[in-house]
């Protein structure tokens, strides 16, 4: 196995017992970029070519020389025997919608096609304080608005390296393709409906979305504040673990982030899972969407494959020592979307207001005659389509003679998502449920281009991740198999507040269940070629 | 489930009035495309009207409820001096002598 193939515990382990440098850890992982990536991301219009349709196009920008620098302090540290930190030479990519300071921290927008973070996020700085190697950042949907990244102003946008003609999903697509191609062991994401998850699912990865308030936000370029969270994309449990440990925990720069110790996220991994309570809804086998044509909702079973995928993860956890309760209601589930439509663009369009062309980011060159000119040059000029639809519907259903109607209605509908869960994972309750098991996504990745452009249609693959961060709860999706056209299948736990260690530990123990199936051999199409 | 496929609520006016309020600027087509857009994420976000909700049903910000024992402590609000400022006025567009440059702002008299 090449070095950048390697998980992340393995190679901090190699590091840290001299057996290889952070430098050659480093070096490997470069030389796969190099390999495997094609040309960064640009704002200039771009010119296709054969070529681009053979690279993954995770990055935007890359920094190899701030992880050069790392690199040398991890392999001083070790020389003078030091603690060069848990994740010592371990090569990770952020998500370009993260503050670094000195980066181009884009967000993925021509409006901050120029902005040069001043500070960094926290989750970074504890990544990097804890010997972990910044290779860049990557690609996203436009201010993560999308499933899929085909909305980022920087292109070409990623691509799947299990298929390079399928979308990554998104928005931590550049983040989920980087780490499936080995391009960096982690990549620091954030899911606000799904947009750790539905990638990882879509990349054969894994991908966790912590409670909301586990990990800080400092640093963070808001999209829907009471519903973002940071959290780590891996190849396995035991590095998304490892990954947790590290990035969170309370931050006196997040009024939000909860004040609550950190445990050991790696402890339970090994421990066994008999008698965890595990629930199969049956809400979470179907979907409900709107026809395009008729514009009437309906209801539809998830693909035969991917509710096999979950239905033998189910029978690998029950051989662990697991109970498998079925028929658990979460009658609320459908909701989700609509209840995002509403609540998310109400946040987006408040955050998006401090876009202006003034004190950074892009501003219009047009000559103009006065301010309000210039606002709306340069946010006409800087946004992309879909900011721009979120804030008009963040104004729409947020404006006095609507807001009863719909936001606070929708606030009132998230109550009941809410209450879903907790009656579930009551343990005075009927069900007393350990965790959730469900799919991460209704579908496989789907080919690009296919649904870029229905703003509808694109939000529902998020029908099964939204939910949860409704909810605040956690959840993680795991690889689970593959589909006949070759494309992974996520599988998705969900649990109560604060429960990752748990969830972490039923995601461990199907790994180990299903370690000798054939699946798991199997390699990305992108890392055959190269 | 709801059969609205022909009501469009956002109608061009009100359109026109959102994207005033928003700062925004649109061309035809791009206009065109996202009062559509608009109108079929109506049609979900209208799905919401039918469940049953009683008046005493809470309305939820945030989903995880932030107990005192996990609520951080509020920070003492004291002054502290940027540590680069210039950095972030290198940010600006337009700066002179440590002041960020706009256009004319226009002034409307308050009656």
């Amino acid at each position: 196995m090449e070095l950048p193939d390697l998980p992340a515990h393995t190679l901090a382990y190699l590091i840290r017992r001299r057996e290889i440098s952070a430098m050659q850890a480093l070096d490997a992982a470069l030389e796969r970029i190099s390999a495997v990536d094609g040309r960064p991301g640009r704002l200039a219009p771009v010119d296709s070519s054969a070529e681009d349709a053979e690279k993954v196009h995770a990055f935007i920008t890359l920094t190899p020389e701030r992880a050069r620098a790392q690199a040398e302090q991890v392999d001083r540290k070790i020389s003078q025997g030091e603690d060069p930190g848990p994740l010592a030479g371990v090569p990770f990519t952020v998500k370009d919608i993260y503050c670094v300071q000195g980066t181009p921290s884009t967000a993925g927008s021509r409006i901050l096609g120029n902005f040069v973070a001043p500070y960094t996020a926290t989750p970074v700085s504890r990544l990097e304080a804890a010997g972990g190697l910044m290779l860049g950042k990557v690609n996203l949907d436009e201010f993560t608005y999308g499933s899929s990244n085909e909305s980022s102003a920087f292109q070409p946008s990623p691509r799947n390296p299990w298929n390079l003609e399928r979308v990554p999903g998104g928005s931590s697509g550049g983040s989920a393709a980087a780490v499936a191609a080995g391009e960096g062991a982690l990549s620091l994401g954030t899911d606000t409906a799904g947009s750790i998850r539905q990638p990882a699912a879509f990349c054969g990865v894994v991908g966790m979305k912590p409670t909301y308030g586990r990990v800080s936000r400092y640093g963070l370029i808001a999209f829907g504040s009471s519903l973002d969270c940071p959290g780590p994309v891996a190849s396995n449990v035991t590095d998304a673990a490892l990954m947790l440990n590290v990035i969170a925990g309370p931050d006196s720069h997040d009024g939000t982030a909860a004040n609550l110790a950190v445990p050991d996220f790696t402890k339970d991994l090994k421990k066994d899972i008999r008698g965890l309570r595990i629930g199969l809804s049956p809400d979470y086998f179907r979907i409900t969407y709107i026809d395009p044509l008729t514009g009437e909702f309906d209801q539809q079973p998830i693909s035969s494959e991917i509710e096999s995928a979950v239905l033998s993860a189910a029978g690998y956890l029950a051989q662990m020592g697991a109970d498998i309760v079925e028929d658990i209601p979460m009658p609320h589930t459908q909701y989700g979307v609509p209840v995002y439509f509403v609540i998310s663009r109400v946040e987006a369009a408040s955050n998006l207001h401090r876009y202006d062309g003034v004190k950074y980011g892009f501003r219009t060159p047009d000559r103009v005659a006065d301010l309000p000119e210039l606002y709306r040059k340069s946010r006409a000029e800087g946004f992309g389509i879909q900011p721009k639809l979120r804030i008009l519907m963040g104004m729409y259903v947020s404006a006095a003679q609507y807001s009863k109607q719909y936001y606070n209605r929708a606030l009132g509908v998230r109550t009941l998502i809410r209450n879903d869960f907790e009656q579930v994972f009551d343990p005075q309750g009927e069900h007393r449920l350990d965790a959730l098991l469900t799919p991460t996504t209704p579908t496989t990745a789907f080919p690009m281009g296919d649904i870029y452009g229905d703003s509808v249609l694109m939000q529902y693959a998020d029908q099964l991740t939204v939910p949860a961060n409704h909810a605040g709860v956690p959840g993680i999706s795991l690889p689970a198999g593959f589909a006949e056209d070759g494309l992974p299948i996520g599988v998705q736990l969900l649990g109560p507040d604060f429960s990752e260690a748990r969830l972490l530990q039923i995601g461990r123990a199907f790994e180990l269940a299903s370690e000798g199936e054939e699946w798991r051999k199997r390699r990305p199409a992108i890392l055959k070629t190269a | 489930m709801s059969n609205n496929q022909q009501k469009q609520p956002i109608t061009p006016d009100l359109f026109d009035h959102l994207v005033t309020l928003a700062s925004l600027e649109l061309s035809q087509e791009e206009s065109e495309y996202l009062r559509q857009q608009l109108n079929n994420q109506m049609k979900a976000i209208d799905e919401l009207e039918a469940i049953p909700l009683s008046d005493e049903t809470a309305i939820t910000t945030h989903g995880v409820s932030y107990t005192p024992q996990i609520t951080p402590a509020i920070r003492d609000d004291q002054w502290q001096a940027c540590p680069n400022p210039e950095e972030i006025l290198a940010q600006a567009p337009e700066v002179r002598d440590g002041y960020v440059v706009v256009p004319d702002i226009p002034h409307t008299d308050l009656e």
